[in-house]
């Protein structure tokens, strides 16, 4: 009798064992995938290596690239080309960074914000930024991050009187400062991806912390950061806002608004898709997998015709600076955005909830 | 047993908590918070003073763990842990409410007359013989959680189209061994039915000696599947030790003994050995458990008195045991106008809600509309006469196509939160 109870215990407590192991096993990932399922390694696969590495590779050249041209414009500040080249190695180096706007995971997040706080932070904030130049302050130990980055190096490249501040020490040596910090911060997330690359590219999970989920989760950050910042603020679409701000767009003192917002918009379209929206669509996308989804192909057509409407309502902006097209066309902005707007749910909950991805760290209800 | 398990668990969960930073998350960066229906008064506290309770909270867990000046350690954990439930409903979780009724439940049991500090420095009498009505009372608690949770799977969605769990076990496919199988539809019909057949029956099966141990076994291996599958953070764990109260006192207490054979020796002090505790109850406390018992039977079933899909409109949704029944996800998207001709602009969610209220908020409508009458308030401060608050919302349901939950033009602002039906909630066709 005694016995007999003690092996109930044990078989009680066995089970029990046996849990605790699964548990701590839990973080351990694993690169089986199912043989009809979604193949999610393949498609990490993919984004890693065809989209972020080399995108992140261009971007780094650019940069560098950007530095020297920046350093050779301070070095012959009455050259007129040697500023021109810097300008367009300015603008090479932004559409560079428009293919990475939303790797803001990874390597892209850091203890002191994430790649595009730190490198592509607009509009830039002129009084402070000019305040820094006066006061001989290149030290950039400040979280006053509109004064840096992309779009600082723009303003202190194109602004009126660029050519003559050049002359300036504090001015030019504030320009390569930046864009020092500017290209150790691309080259970071190279050197970051180079490590982080393989893990990322083997995680079949779509648990919160999983490559797909953090990918995803940033994308549409993207996303909604074009529409809100890029296209709704200086529209004035936002609750509260009296009217447009023109000023408010990317891309302000360079005129290169809406080529940008083309191109921000063109790696939403890449992430989304795994490639440009066309005719051959051969590579794995998010598309793909929503298409092996529970009512996943009507959602897909419906992507596809509203993503269409949002590209349409974009060509349909006069070919002028974001910001001139706003005093001009406003309605065309509006509407815009309010494609844009009209899109979110089918980035957002339509996709999420199909693809199964826990998107947000905190505890679900248990069963 | 059950006493030391439950306070190591809530101890551990409270460190947790702790630790993931979401005392912080939850409760001090947010600017709004959801709160329950009629609880609207119960806010959250400065930084270091809801860290200060989460410490205290820690210590009264162990407090219940160790059997020391239990009651009052079980009063303050209950108290503690339900204040930190009750400020923001986006938190809103069946085993969060489980064990804020398990921790007020304990306050009445005499759960420290063994093994416990208590009886160590002789607060207590010791016995080793639990009166039945606690154990009873426990046990029922947790047969009705299990029984509760398996009638509700009894629906068109979860039966018959294997839905959420269609959605949900591909996403699984990563998982060692059985990943491949959850790309095949029979698979969720399987988990389908047996998570029902598992909820609704197991209990039955915990009550009999002869099938408990087995019936045991089926419990932590269900747990431990649906807690290695879904982010359901500690409960698999809670639940998979409550269920030891099932067991019988030989059996806790053949495993006490083994644990006092790890504890140091201690001198013996004399001990007060009291007899049994008496089994019956004075008329007061019973009427407080008939009425608890009652409340606990009847209050899920309040559902009926509502219109429309249950999983649809969530009106009676909560409190009730429905514990990973649907894929639900939406997209709001809110809008205010000053006054009737006022120009209208869109609101940034992210403004005001971080990314899980967010979340949460998009497909429940009396969180949609707490939010509208928030954005009311905030819009006055900032110098509109008379804000107007609409919101468009589409909702997803367990793969269906996104529909709206509501017409987008409705003013939401004039609408109040109360217990009746809400009648401007579009019906899901399909049912």
């Amino acid at each position: 009798m005694r016995a007999n109870k003690f092996i109930h215990f044990y078989k009680a407590l066995l089970p029990l064992g046996a849990m605790l192991f699964l548990l701590s096993c839990e973080q351990e990932s694993t690169n089986t995938v199912g043989d009809t399922g979604f193949d999610r390694v393949a498609l990490l696969t993919h984004y890693e290596e065809n989209i972020i590495s080399p995108n992140v590779e261009s971007l780094t050249d650019a940069a560098e690239d950007l530095q020297s041209a920046i350093a050779q414009a301070v070095a012959n500040s009455t050259d007129a080309s040697a500023l021109q080249n810097a300008r367009d190695a300015w603008k090479s180096a932004a559409l560079a960074y428009a293919n990475c706007h939303s790797f803001n995971f990874g390597p892209g997040e850091t203890f002191f914000g994430s790649f595009a706080e730190n490198v592509a932070t607009f509009p830039t904030n002129a009084q402070k930024t000019q305040g820094y130049i006066a006061a001989g302050d290149y030290s950039l130990n400040n979280f006053d991050r509109d004064t840096r980055g992309l779009y600082g190096m723009e303003y202190l490249l194109f602004v009126q009187g660029a050519q003559d501040s050049l002359n300036n020490t504090n001015y030019a040596a504030y320009l390569q400062a930046i864009a020092v910090d500017f290209t150790t911060r691309c080259n970071e997330l190279k050197t970051g991806w180079n490590s982080y690359g393989a893990a990322f590219k083997q995680d079949p999970g779509t648990g919160s912390s999983s490559s797909i989920t953090v990918m995803y989760n940033e994308w549409l950050k993207g996303y909604e950061h074009i529409k809100n910042f890029m296209v709704g603020i200086p529209a004035g679409t936002r609750a509260g806002q009296t009217g447009p701000e023109p000023n408010q767009v990317a891309g302000l003192y360079s005129g290169f608004s809406q080529e940008l917002l083309q191109a921000y918009l063109n790696h939403i379209e890449v992430m989304y898709f795994g490639e440009r929206y066309g005719a051959n669509m051969q590579a794995p996308g998010f598309d793909d997998y929503l298409k092996t989804t529970v009512g996943g192909e009507d959602v897909y057509t419906q992507t596809v015709m509203q993503w269409q409407k949002v590209r349409q309502a974009e060509s349909a902006l006069p070919d002028a600076p974001l910001n001139e097209a706003v005093q001009t066309h406003l309605s065309d902005v509006e509407n815009l955005y309010t494609e844009l707007s009209r899109h979110t749910r089918f980035f957002k909950s339509e996709l999420a909830s199909r693809l199964g991805l826990t998107i947000t760290y905190d505890s679900g209800d248990g069963d | 047993m059950f006493r030391v398990l439950f306070g190591l668990l809530m101890a551990f969960n409270t460190i947790r908590f702790w630790y993931y930073g979401w005392i912080e998350d939850h409760f001090i960066n947010p600017t709004f918070h959801f709160t329950y229906f009629g609880f609207g008064w119960v806010q959250p506290l400065p930084g270091f003073v809801m860290y200060t309770l989460h410490g205290l909270a820690f210590l009264a867990a162990l407090g219940i763990m160790l059997g020391w000046y239990y009651r009052l350690s079980a009063f303050l954990f209950f108290l503690l842990f339900t204040y930190f439930e009750l400020i923001d409903l986006t938190y809103y979780l069946n085993h969060y409410y489980f064990i804020s009724l398990m921790s007020a439940l304990i306050i009445f049991m005499p759960l420290n007359r063994s093994f416990s500090l208590d009886v160590f420095f002789n607060r207590v009498a010791q016995s080793d013989v639990v009166p039945r009505w606690p154990l009873a009372l426990i046990r029922g608690q947790i047969a009705l959680v299990y029984v509760y949770a398996g009638l509700v799977k009894i629906n068109t969605d979860w039966l018959l189209n294997a839905l959420p769990l269609r959605i949900w076990l591909p996403a699984n496919s990563d998982m060692p061994v059985l990943g491949p199988l959850f790309n095949l539809e029979i698979t969720a019909y399987v988990f389908s039915w047996a998570g029902m057949l598992f909820d609704t029956f197991i209990v039955f099966f915990l009550l009999f000696s002869k099938t408990r141990p087995w019936a045991y076994a089926v419990v932590v291996f269900f747990h431990a599947v649906t807690g290695w599958l879904f982010q359901i953070g500690v409960f698999p764990l809670v639940m998979s030790v409550l269920v030891l109260v099932f067991f019988s006192q030989e059996f806790h207490a053949r495993i006490i003994r083994f644990l006092k054979q790890l504890l140091p020796k201690v001198p013996a002090k004399p001990m007060q050995v009291s007899k049994a505790l008496p089994g019956m109850l004075k008329p007061f406390t019973f009427g407080i458990l008939i009425g608890y018992a009652a409340f606990q039977l009847l209050f899920p079933w309040r559902f009926v008195f509502y219109p429309g899909n249950l999983f649809w409109t969530e009106e009676a949704y909560r409190f009730g045991w429905r514990v990973m029944l649907a894929e639900k996800a939406g997209t709001t998207r809110f809008f205010v106008k000053d006054g009737d001709h006022g120009r209208e602009g869109e609101v940034d969610n992210r403004e005001f809600l971080n990314a899980h209220q967010e979340k949460q908020m998009s497909f429940q409508p009396d969180m949609i509309l707490q939010f509208a009458n928030y954005l009311e308030e905030v819009f006055k401060e900032r110098g509109m006469k008379d804000p107007r608050v609409r919101c468009e919302a589409w909702v997803t349901l367990n793969g269906r196509p996104g529909k709206l939950l509501f017409d987008p033009n409705l003013e939401l602002n004039g609408l109040e939160d109360t217990f009746a039906p809400k009648t401007w909630i579009e019906p899901l066709e399909d049912e």
